[in-house]
């Protein structure tokens, strides 16, 4: 095929064009090398045709810009020149041009690749977000239609028994703190967050930090028949941490083990000083955590899929948790095996 | 006297069960609890009921699951299935007509609201 110079340039810069326009959208930011291609395709055609002027260019424009929608192949077949050397050096740099365009491709391909990846990432976040949403919703609701159903039937009852009214402002009242404890919750995850929490650490001995948690936890455990046991090193362990805080981190580990484990299962905890921080271990042998999740646990809003297996929380726990222990500017550590249990180890230096 | 109707209710929040129990008991009805959808379901293999009252998210079998068998069994189609459920989404809604519910009440819901849905259904099943 014989073509022109001015064809060839032409055909190369609406090729480069159609590049970016499949891959970019207005307002998309060019990588400065295709920007750089433009240039190297003008200079190359220029040195090849010293005499051209700009009005011929644009008269030019037209009927050479049909000939470039045909989409030709751009591999140089033949190029008119004065000469035989003129031709072997406008071929070389044609091909030249060729490599870069195909450098250009790759480039653009991956560029695209990783902007859909950014997008399948936002789009993820997003579901999390909505299933979050939904998630807190249900928690909410749950407790309220309790609490709203009990006082509609005390207030349509003027005749209860005062025994049964009792008992139902019993439940009133539990569900009611079930509600402030999801709603303490999101704020707790809200401020830490936002960076709004301040760390105290004292010299603190964490064994009775630990009895504490457990004693908050016992009876979850007892209404599932879960031993649970706490093993130390030493009965004082004197570490730096922020004692309320700490308490929490434990608690949250002890609850998620309870809640996580099958009747009659076992839960255990051990503390020791090893390498200069301050360990904490949290071990269960319930349903575990499937290999492909582990690495999302501590990501906020996110709750392994457990079909028809109605597990209380908002996906929560493990973000405080882990926020919480980097305050101290330690580490969370998961291990788990479905079916087997988990393992979760913190470790704070002293 | 006409003797009591029967409701099934399945739910596996205590204090909901202690409340749908004297909410329906105190209203006339005689109350089974199942405390999860497999206990229902052998519950409804055993007796009649006429009138099912169903919580979603239970362990083991869920209420949609429920529901669809009910509705299934050429001995219990007709018997009005109601959903109460904390899933207050649309889809989630969806799911619960699709399975072949009669009624879908969202938590919290009004205790006046529960008793004349199931007035209502009972009434309509017994002109069916």
């Amino acid at each position: 095929m014989v073509t022109s110079l001015k064809a060839r340039e032409l055909m190369y810069t609406a090729l480069l064009q159609q590049i970016i326009d499949k891959h970019y959208r207005a307002g998309d930011a060019i990588p400065p090398e295709i920007v750089r291609l433009f240039a190297d395709i003008d200079l190359a055609f220029r040195d090849r045709e010293p005499g051209r002027a700009r009005d011929r260019e644009d008269q030019d424009l037209n009927q050479e810009t049909d000939f470039i929608k045909q989409d030709v192949d751009p591999t140089p077949t033949h190029i008119r020149a004065k000469d035989e050397d003129d031709a072997v050096i406008v071929e070389r740099d044609v091909r030249m041009l060729n490599q870069k365009l195909l450098d250009a491709n790759t480039l653009l391909t991956s560029e695209r690749d990783r902007q859909n990846e950014h997008v399948r990432m936002l789009e993820d976040l997003t579901q999390m977000k909505s299933d979050f949403v939904s998630s807190v919703s249900h928690e909410l609701r749950t407790p309220l239609a309790s609490i709203l159903g009990f006082i509609e039937t005390i207030l349509i009852d003027p005749e209860m028994l005062w025994e049964t009214e009792r008992e139902f402002l019993g439940i009133i009242f539990n569900e009611s703190q079930r509600l402030a404890k999801l709603i303490n919750d999101l704020l707790d995850l809200s401020r830490i967050e936002s960076r709004h929490v301040e760390i105290e650490k004292t010299e603190t001995n964490i064994v009775p930090i630990i009895s504490h948690a457990i004693s908050l936890v016992i009876t979850e455990a007892e209404n599932k028949s879960i031993t649970l046991t706490s093993t130390c090193e030493h009965p004082a362990l004197i570490a730096r941490f922020d004692k309320e805080r700490m308490t929490q981190i434990i608690i949250n580990l002890l609850s998620n083990a309870v809640k996580f484990t099958q009747d009659g299962g076992a839960v255990a905890i051990s503390s020791g000083i090893i390498d200069g921080c301050l360990e904490v271990t949290v071990k269960d042998n319930g349903m575990g955590i499937p290999a492909s999740d582990i690495q999302f646990i501590f990501t906020k809003f996110f709750r392994v899929y457990r079909p028809r297996l109605q597990i209380r929380g908002t996906g929560l726990g493990l973000a405080i948790v882990k926020h919480l222990v980097e305050l101290h500017g330690g580490t969370i550590h998961a291990e788990s095996e479905e079916a087997k249990g988990s393992i979760f180890t913190v470790r704070i230096p002293i | 006297m006409m003797t009591p109707r029967k409701v099934l209710v399945v739910e596996d929040e205590k204090s909901m069960q202690i409340l749908l129990l004297h909410v329906l008991s105190g209203a006339g009805y005689a109350v089974t609890l199942a405390t999860n959808g497999l206990e229902a379901k052998q519950f409804l293999a055993k007796e009649y009921f006429d009138l099912i009252c169903s919580d979603v998210m239970m362990s083991g079998v869920d209420g949609i699951e429920l529901c669809t068998w009910v509705k299934s069994q050429d001995t219990m189609n007709a018997v009005p299935f109601v959903i109460l459920s904390s899933c207050a989404q649309l889809a989630e809604i969806a799911d619960g007509y699709k399975a072949g519910a009669d009624y879908y009440l969202t938590k919290p819901f009004h205790m006046r609201n529960l008793l004349s849905v199931i007035a209502t259904a009972l009434v309509r099943e017994s002109m069916c």
